[in-house]
């Protein structure tokens, strides 16, 4: 064999490795998931799916991917960037009149989790007090909740600045309160050393499913046995998660530093309330109602944040088992 | 308006060619809206992007008025000694590498809620090159009008007000051009962290729109702050041009 041709098949060969390398195995489906936050209880039923190995039971390879405050995870959803992605019901509607067919698999919380944080000797009794107080809040502008308050309580008289991910403008009292998730924030200030208390946004009557597992139309008309196993590992991901939060919080912990392993098994104790309130069945986990999205979907219009009332609610989330 | 039909022509072949591409791949407006979506929902939220200018202007030319006067007095200060100059310029430096994004929220902190962050996050990124400028263009003075004022016996204010200052007005002039744009997108990103969200800026009309997938809110937020820029620019350029039309050759020709 000539020096050439030898060279020639070394580099086929070597072009055959990394094509089998990158290949993978060939009955496996390799699944990206674009979360919205970094890794944290809210997210903890994944995480759990995967640590078991229930998505690889189901021959998926996950991949879930960190995320932040400006993260698109909407948009990188409906482009088919990722095949499934973290985001709000209110984003499923909103982008739905931009033309993003983007459809609900699986809500995380049956009620939504958001908070507005307090300090415990703060004057405020109410989430009304607080909202036609003089104080100054943190929040993440452009959130429907806000518009929906202001409908219901007839605007507001706080100041809102923008919530920047950290607790410092909280802490050292540049905001009088600040926006978040009860199984965040407000574990993380009171493991500081700061007594808090939270108004709850669910309760005031604006409860949306805040956090859902959404899929492009596309991706679920050409997958639906990939969806509806990625879905199923998920919903026994949670269940696991539910039962034995310490036991995956030391894995989630290590992929965000920033929240340790008691802050996490605090938060997932804290949400077990609402990501699986009493009588709800580990099997009917992360299920949806059209009249929740109904309610939603009139909310959003009444306060202008949808221009029309989408006519295609039924569209929008599938209950998959 | 001569001068201005090739970018004109430029600019409408770019356009043409983006709506062309938008009608023919249909990307979805949430990734790529045309420019008749984008400038029909400019027309549509017209009030919004004006209060949003007005607010981001006003932080603006503030943060850029404060860095031309830091900017152009410490270029003035580091030229009066060596040891300053060497001691003092390498840390200077360190304001161009701040990055603006990353200390947003700590001036939050510092200065608060509202105008200050804001003005601060724009002076910040605006004023080295007006620093850098300015102490290159005093350092260059030509030296046989250094000889003269020895000769004339100056002092060193003198030197400095009458002779560096005034050679240095062709690098200064464009050490501003270049904070002006710099001044609106630190403006922008001090917005994101420190501004009202009931009194919404141009930064915060930003977060808004892209959190409800509004591409096209979005793009015309970002051509409303390009205004901002402009106009600053178009300021500094027509100061210059005053100072510098009658001595210097790039006043001369523009």
């Amino acid at each position: 064999m000539s020096p050439m041709r030898s060279f020639q098949s070394a580099v086929l060969s070597l072009l055959a490795i990394l094509l089998a390398a990158c290949s993978g195995d060939s009955d496996t489906t390799r699944v990206r998931v674009q979360l919205n936050w970094a890794a944290e209880p809210e997210f903890g039923g994944f995480y759990a799916a995967l640590e078991e190995g229930l998505f690889a039971a189901a021959k998926q390879e996950v991949q879930l991917i960190g995320g932040g405050l400006t993260t698109p995870s909407a948009q990188m959803c409906a482009r088919g960037d990722v095949e499934f992605a973290i985001v709000s019901a209110e984003q499923v509607l909103t982008f739905a009149e931009q033309g993003a067919d983007l459809v609900a698999l699986f809500a995380t919380f049956q009620h939504s989790p958001f908070v507005l944080v307090v300090r415990e000797e703060s004057p405020w009794k109410s989430l009304e007090e607080l909202w036609k107080s003089n104080a100054r809040a943190a929040v993440e502008p452009g959130l429907p909740w806000i518009a929906e308050l202001d409908r219901k309580l007839g605007g507001h008289t706080l100041t809102l600045v923008p919530y920047s991910m950290q607790l410092a403008p909280f802490t050292t009292g540049a905001v009088d309160a600040m926006q978040g998730f009860i199984s965040s924030e407000p574990v993380q200030l009171r493991l500081q050393g700061l007594a808090v208390r939270c108004f709850s946004l669910g309760e005031s009557g604006y409860d949306p499913y805040a956090q859902v597992l959404v899929t492009s139309r596309k991706f679920l008309d050409q997958n639906q046995e990939t969806v509806t196993a990625f879905v199923n590992a998920a919903r026994r991901g949670w269940a696991s998660y539910n039962a034995q939060a310490p036991r995956f919080n030391p894995v989630i912990s290590k992929l965000n530093p920033a929240m340790d392993c008691k802050a996490m098994d605090i938060a997932a104790e804290i949400q077990l309330a609402i990501v699986q309130p009493a009588g709800l069945a580990d099997d009917a986990l992360g299920t949806m109602t059209l009249e929740r999205w109904q309610t939603l979907a009139q909310q959003m219009h009444a306060s202008s944040k949808l221009k029309r009332m989408p006519t295609d609610l039924e569209r929008r989330f599938v209950n998959l088992r | 308006m001569r001068a201005l039909w090739p970018t004109l022509v430029l600019a409408a072949l770019l356009f043409a060619g983006w709506e062309a591409a938008v009608w023919l791949f249909e990307p979805g407006d949430y990734v790529l809206p045309a420019p008749s979506t984008v400038t029909s929902e400019a027309w549509r939220s017209k009030g919004l992007l004006f209060a949003a200018l007005a607010r981001t202007s006003l932080a603006a030319t503030l943060g850029f008025l404060i860095a031309a006067l830091v900017g152009i007095s410490a270029g003035a200060l580091l030229s009066l000694s060596s040891f300053l100059r060497r001691g003092l310029y390498p840390l200077a430096t360190l304001l161009q590498m701040v990055p603006i994004i990353a200390i947003a929220p700590v001036l939050v902190i510092w200065c608060g809620y509202g105008l200050p962050t804001v003005v601060a996050a724009a002076a910040i990124v605006a004023v080295f090159p007006v620093l850098a400028n300015t102490l290159d263009g005093i350092r260059s003075t030509d030296h046989r009008l250094h000889e003269l004022f020895t000769v004339l016996r100056a002092t060193r204010a003198q030197r400095l007000l009458r002779l560096e200052l005034p050679a240095a007005r062709p690098q200064i002039i464009t050490g501003l051009r270049i904070a002006a744009g710099l001044a609106v997108i630190g403006c922008v990103v001090g917005e994101f962290v420190g501004s009202f969200v009931s009194d919404p800026p141009i930064g915060t009309v930003i977060q808004t729109a892209m959190r409800e997938g509004r591409t096209a809110l979005v793009l015309a937020a970002v051509a409303t702050s390009c205004c901002a820029g402009f106009a600053l620019f178009a300021a500094v350029s027509l100061v210059g041009h005053f100072m510098l039309r009658r001595w210097h050759e790039s006043g001369m020709r523009s």
